[in-house]
């Protein structure tokens, strides 16, 4: 019992904020095949964004949370204008070489700056909700839970998003096929900009749940980025039901091995899974074998 | 893609080896310690170029060898009687190992899946040094200073001179290497498993131990240059797995160029100084560094060697000419 | 002049250097349904893509109501009416049969309720299958879905391509009465077909396309029962 329930709040805590961390990135591979090693960077300037505007400005909560996505958004677009739109029609493999790498570029950018104007100290959010509760050992904080079902309502709406508008079934299509999807009349750029705006927004916004449950520094958003990336591949690169699943199983996997272990082995841990699953079945849940293995 | 054949640039290796053989006598000898980096990152550089810009293979595991082979090369010489050489070669044998480790998976998986597996190596290897407090490898703070390959009795200009010329010896050694594979059979098999695999496959050349050498020699070099890195600075840190240091070591590849013999080293070059001459510039630096990254990525994704060639070409060209006349 | 839809002028192309249609000349005029017949591997599918933009063109030109279509952008020409249906099943395979079709009401977002019912109720068989994920769909399925969801834009002109391959008799008699109804509403149509079974009361004209040139070209009647012509140039007898 000692162990069981902190597993499983934790588990389920986690897994929703992986959830909302990862979809994102699930997105922006999905649709363009752009892997995006400045995620981080994203879910880091949405916990700085909203850090300022509830801690500085003083604002509530919800207005830090929709500022963080109406500047993800931004970010995001900024990112599509100089890095992706010059670089589409370059046919892979060299538009995954040269995405990758110049999201790398970007990720250092974006963490140098946010340490230069933040400083290195750590911040925190102020909790949107007070208070907590006990179940035997395990104190169980509302905050927590809120943060959890946050995500979760991030992860509804983005479903919603992508089943019945008219822009998140184009956006399907053209992760399905794009050249069956141009003969639907779908313009192609016009959507990836879409999906660099959709998912820059999820990820800041998922970046302002991580920071009211970690400490905000400028690097504060490797750890979880890596994890979205372990995430992304167990459920199968450019799927989002398989992202979600692998956020879940990863967020029990992690809670496990922090609970039994110790927490400085779950990143560790995180790593060693992540081997194991591209040596056995890199495509993931739901992914195919042509897709990761020749 | 051969620079070096014209004979013009022939006497300009000669002159440029020839310089690089004075240099201590002629420069201060913090300069000597920049050209020391240029060195061993041209090695890192010239390896990983070999693994990824000629043999195709994404692999990002460069640093994780080259910080596997430090801390070996250290940790021997602390906890054993071996001298520093002699851990070195240890550090390096354990390179080639983890090399055939990465290698083997990767062999079936499709380019960024390469990416994310080689990563992971190194993300696995940095959380777990960060996290130990064991006192095994130093954690966070790095193994405890010990003596490097020359005494520290030896006054420190004088022990700079000595690691200058081990450091240039080790450099023109990969970089003769690499000369060699350009023109050799297994170079040309590199190449095809590169741009052609299927075609490749097609006339016999083995993808599995083709991709395996490249891993190994790859993985020597950056063995090499994480060997002589803990020797020269006496200790090892985690620093060198954080994602700054591979931003430099993608910067000089991206702005240097892959593929070809110069690209590597020229990129090491242009990077060592810019990280140099910036280093008082605090979070501007990377910022600078960063962006530099995101701009040749963009702009030109096969980096500044091929440009330079074509300038080349073009020089000589106009010499050609004018001899006709 | 002016019921005159689609013109294709000595049209020349491939890809790369490879040239594949050599100086093709075709028209189709409102509310025509006209096939395009010849052996397999002779351009005829790469001149549907030329048409839809999918390939450019190094010569010639094609029109559309007036207005010059090569050279644009795909999904631009979906727009100025023309849907092409291209060869085998291809359909988004992680979504629904509905969500299939509401890809295909990009253009016609408003409204895509009705369309979806209204085309429905023409494929009966995939009115049953509404929710299902397509790619559990048969092949002759995912034809209809093919073709169902490439009608959601109301085209003008629907160019479909080899429509009956790969179907069971059934499933082909089916597709070809369906597109009999579809030609009656007065969409234009170019059929692309490898046989002249279906031919006779469907199309108009008939268009004969060998190793990338015409051929041979005349109203159905005319072409199909000139069989002497016809094997000369389908088979080469």
């Amino acid at each position: 019992m000692n162990t069981f329930v902190p597993i499983l709040y934790t588990g389920v805590v986690l897994g929703s904020i992986f959830a909302a961390c990862s979809v994102g990135l699930a997105l922006l591979y999905g649709t363009l095949r752009f892997l995006n090693l400045a995620h981080g960077g994203f879910l880091v300037i949405g916990g700085y964004v909203a850090w300022y505007v509830t801690s500085k400005l003083g604002m509530p909560f919800s207005v830090g949370f929709l500022i963080a996505g109406v500047v993800g958004m931004g970010v995001g677009l900024f990112t599509y204008i100089i890095i992706l739109r010059p670089l589409l029609g370059i046919g892979s493999p060299r538009w995954d070489i040269a995405t990758i790498i110049a999201s790398v570029g970007m990720a250092i950018v974006i963490e140098a700056s946010v340490l230069e104007i933040f400083g290195p100290r750590l911040k925190s959010l102020p909790a949107a909700v007070d208070g907590a509760f006990a179940v035997g050992f395990t104190v169980i904080r509302y905050n927590a839970l809120f943060v959890g079902l946050l995500a979760i309502g991030i992860l509804v709406m983005t479903n919603w998003y992508l089943k019945n508008t008219k822009n998140g079934i184009a956006l399907r299509a053209v992760a399905s096929d794009i050249n069956t999807a141009y003969l639907m009349g779908i313009p192609g750029r016009k959507i990836f900009a879409v999906t660099v705006a959709i998912s820059s927004a999820l990820t800041t916004t998922a970046g302002v749940l991580l920071g009211s449950f970690y400490f905000l520094r400028p690097d504060s958003g490797q750890n979880p980025m890596l994890t979205a990336i372990v995430v992304v591949v167990f459920g199968g690169l450019g799927s989002i039901r398989g992202a979600i699943a692998a956020a879940y199983i990863i967020g029990f996997l992690q809670a496990t091995v922090s609970v039994v272990f110790g927490v400085k082995w779950a990143m560790p841990a995180l790593f060693a899974f992540m081997i194991i699953v591209l040596i056995f079945r890199p495509y993931g849940l739901y992914g195919k074998p042509d897709e990761a293995r020749i | 893609m051969n620079l070096l054949l014209p004979r013009l640039g022939v006497a300009v290796v000669v002159a440029a080896i020839l310089v690089a053989i004075c240099m201590p006598w002629i420069v201060p000898t913090y300069f000597l310690t920049t050209l020391i980096l240029f060195f061993v990152w041209a090695i890192v550089a010239q390896g990983w170029n070999l693994v990824w810009g000629i043999a195709g293979v994404w692999s990002l595991g460069q640093m994780a060898i080259f910080a596997m082979a430090g801390y070996c090369t250290g940790w021997v010489v602390i906890h054993t009687g071996i001298s520093t050489v002699g851990a070195a070669v240890i550090g390096v044998i354990l390179s080639l190992v983890a090399s055939v480790v990465m290698s083997i998976p990767s062999i079936r998986l499709k380019g960024v899946y390469v990416i994310l597996f080689t990563i992971s190596f190194h993300e696995l290897f940095r959380t777990l040094l960060m996290t130990d407090t064991s006192g095994f490898t130093g954690g966070q703070f790095g193994l405890p200073s010990y003596e490097g390959f020359v005494s520290k009795e030896v006054p420190f200009s004088e022990r700079t001179r000595i690691y200058y010329y081990i450091a240039f010896i080790l450099f023109l050694l990969v970089t003769g290497i690499m000369v060699i594979l350009q023109k050799s059979r297994l170079g040309l098999a590199f190449r095809a498993i590169g741009q052609a695999p299927l075609y490749a496959a097609s006339r016999g050349i083995s993808l599995f131990k083709t991709q395996t050498l490249a891993f190994l020699i790859g993985g020597l070099f950056a063995g090499v240059a994480g060997s002589f890195w803990s020797g020269y600075f006496g200790t090892m840190q985690p620093g060198v797995l954080s994602y700054d240091t591979l931003v430099l070591i993608i910067a000089m590849m991206v702005i240097g160029g892959w593929g070809t013999l110069l690209g590597p080293i020229l990129g090491a070059f242009l990077l060592t100084w810019l990280s140099e001459a910036l280093h008082q510039a605090h979070e501007f630096r990377m910022i600078i560094l960063g962006s530099l990254v995101v701009i040749a990525a963009v702009l030109f994704p096969a980096g500044l060697s091929p440009q330079i060639e074509r300038f080349m070409h073009f020089v000589s060209g106009k010499f050609g000419k004018n001899n006709q006349i | 002049m002016n019921d005159e839809y689609l013109s294709v002028k000595e049209v020349t192309g491939g890809y790369g250097d490879y040239i594949v249609i050599d100086g093709v000349s075709l028209r189709i005029k409102k509310r025509q349904v006209v096939a395009l017949l010849g052996p397999n591997g002779h351009g005829k599918t790469t001149l549907a893509k030329m048409i839809s933009c999918l390939v450019p063109i190094s010569g010639g030109a094609i029109t559309f109501r007036g207005e010059r279509i090569d050279g644009h952008h795909p999904d631009q020409v979906v727009r100025l009416g023309i849907s092409h249906i291209p060869q085998g099943d291809q359909v988004f395979t992680q979504m629904s049969v509905e969500e299939n079709l509401l890809a295909g009401a990009y253009l016609r977002w408003e409204g895509r309720q009705n369309r979806v019912a209204e085309i429905l109720s023409t494929f009966p068989q995939l009115e049953q299958r509404k929710q299902v994920a397509a790619r559990v769909l048969s092949g002759g399925e995912r034809r209809m879905l093919a073709l169902a969801r490439g009608l959601m834009s109301s085209p003008s002109l629907l160019i479909v391509d080899e429509p009956s391959l790969g179907l069971a008799p059934r499933m082909r008699e089916t597709l070809y009465d369906l597109l009999k109804k579809i030609s009656v509403t007065g969409t234009s149509m170019l059929l692309i077909e490898e046989k002249t079974s279906h031919l006779q009361g469907l199309a108009d004209y008939v268009y004969v396309m060998e190793s990338g040139k015409i051929v041979l070209n005349g109203e159905t009647a005319d072409v199909l029962n000139n069989t002497d012509e016809l094997m000369k140039a389908l088979i080469g007898v």
